[in-house]
């Protein structure tokens, strides 16, 4: 396979002349770049697609050109403790590849009625999680929130619109609360 | 020396990543997106295979940074990368930073990029390694080609920011504000640490709008980055450079970008083991006749 571009030693006998063995090679690592080169721009068309397509390696990297308004709609979960405080639960307790494919997912089981069983999986991962701060959660709520960029940078972080979508209690054992708590 | 530097930096990437993507081989297959070379599959690997993938990538890219029996290990790693980052975005998302970091191995896994400072020169019989190999075009073509890779990258990311609904008027500002409000939301609410830096500049449209013309200039005028040497490496500062500012403004990491080996193929570095040799070759008998007149 690494023959295609590599030129090691030309034969100095046999039946092809190694001036033509070299440019014969210099031709198909020539066309070898030339179609990558073809295959990195090619994906340039699915901006003008109806539903463009994103792949790997080669992308029409559509990030940071979508269209935005105001404000931002976002799924998302969140935690009651005994007193209705509300509580941050981070995205790994969602899933594990990372922050924006697991926001990815949320996404995608909220759009298709899953966010039950999302909430589900999540409380189950913050009924077992052993750090002390998620010990007090009694709820966990899967939301979607919309909020405003200017009220949100300017202090206001209180979402213009909250629905929820989906919420389940953090059921834990009598032993697992004492050592919680 | 670019070999190594690419080839370090995405073992790096697999080997940091390690027990996430080997993670991922765990998630529900309902989430199963495959993209790339991956959409051969109908159904994800089990996650066993996963793993076996990921610790083969990694032996492969000690090898490929090695430069031990490159003309099978060099392909044979560009190959499994290609697959196990496939992979790894094959569910719901794909990152955009990893692209350019595969296909600049792929380009050096078909090149003979180990002719020198690797194992197999190393191996070579004194008589042929004391021939000093000649400057031929198989071993500049591929920098060359490296560099365009670079730029048609950065062209065609310039290219869907000016055909989107936008079109130019995305570089006014509040378009690019806006995308970073959303990705700083979205990591404050998931529980990630958004930009701080960003609150700060918030209200500064004008700092925007100079980001979003310098982003219209680094990536449409990347082409030019070809035309010469000068060109090339005054793009390459300043895209580098651009990286370093999106990170401190919308904490946006670009690992590859901001290591700057993304860039290293316009800059001569085959050049430095030369000037190592030079410099060595200058002192080494300094250092003799100090030695010898102490003693």
């Amino acid at each position: 396979m690494s023959e295609f571009i590599q030129v090691h030693d030309i034969p100095a006998s046999g039946t092809s002349d190694p001036s033509r063995h070299f440019l014969s090679r210099k031709v198909f690592a020539g066309v070898l770049g030339f179609l990558l080169m073809g295959a990195i721009l090619a994906p340039i068309a699915q901006n003008w697609r109806p539903t463009p397509r994103d792949s790997f390696p080669f992308s029409y990297y559509p990030m940071f050109s979508a269209k935005r308004g105001d404000s931002y709609v976002v799924n998302y979960m969140v935690g009651l403790d005994g007193q209705g405080n509300r509580h941050t639960i981070p995205f790994r307790f969602a899933g594990s590849g990372g922050h924006n494919q697991t926001r990815r997912q949320i996404y995608r089981l909220v759009r298709e009625g899953k966010a039950a069983m999302l909430c589900e999986e999540v409380a189950d991962k913050v009924r077992s999680d052993a750090e002390p701060v998620y010990s007090h959660l009694v709820t966990v709520q899967v939301v979607t929130g919309e909020f405003r960029f200017d009220d949100y940078f300017n202090g206001n972080k209180t979402p213009v619109k909250e629905r929820m979508r989906a919420a389940c209690q953090v059921t834990r054992s009598e032993q697992a609360k004492e050592v919680g708590h | 020396m670019l070999r190594i530097l690419i080839g370090m930096f995405a073992f790096c990437l697999v080997a940091s990543n390690y027990f996430m993507w080997s993670a991922i081989g765990y998630t529900s297959t309902d989430l199963f997106k495959p993209v790339g070379v991956v959409s051969v599959l109908s159904q994800p690997l089990a996650p066993v295979v996963n793993q076996v993938l990921l610790i083969g990538t990694l032996l492969l890219g000690v090898l490929f940074v090695l430069g031990w029996r490159y003309r099978i290990t060099g392909p044979a790693f560009a190959a499994f990368l290609l697959w196990v980052i496939s992979y790894r975005l094959s569910w719901s998302m794909i990152y955009h930073s990893m692209h350019l970091v595969v296909l600049h191995v792929l380009v050096l896994g078909l090149s003979p990029a180990a002719d020198a400072l690797s194992l197999d020169a190393w191996r070579r019989s004194a008589a042929e390694a004391a021939q000093e190999r000649p400057r031929a075009w198989q071993y500049g073509f591929p920098i060359r080609l490296i560099c365009a890779v670079t730029v048609c990258a950065y062209f065609v990311t310039g290219i869907a920011k000016v055909a989107s609904p936008l079109g130019w008027l995305w570089a006014n500002g509040q378009s690019l504000r806006s995308q970073v409000a959303a990705d700083a939301i979205r990591k404050e609410l998931l529980g990630t640490s958004g930009a701080r830096f960003f609150y700060r500049v918030y209200n500064h449209v004008w700092l925007f709008t100079m980001m979003g013309i310098l982003t219209f200039l680094v990536e449409l005028g990347a082409p030019l980055a070809l035309l010469n040497k000068k060109l090339g490496r005054m793009w390459a500062a300043t895209a580098f450079l651009m990286h370093w500012g999106i990170l401190f403004i919308m904490a946006i990491e670009f690992r590859y970008h901001l290591s700057g080996i993304l860039y290293a193929s316009f800059f001569d570095l085959e050049g430095v083991p030369v000037w190592f040799k030079g410099l060595r070759a200058r002192w080494a008998p300094r250092l003799v006749r100090a030695t010898a007149a102490k003693a």
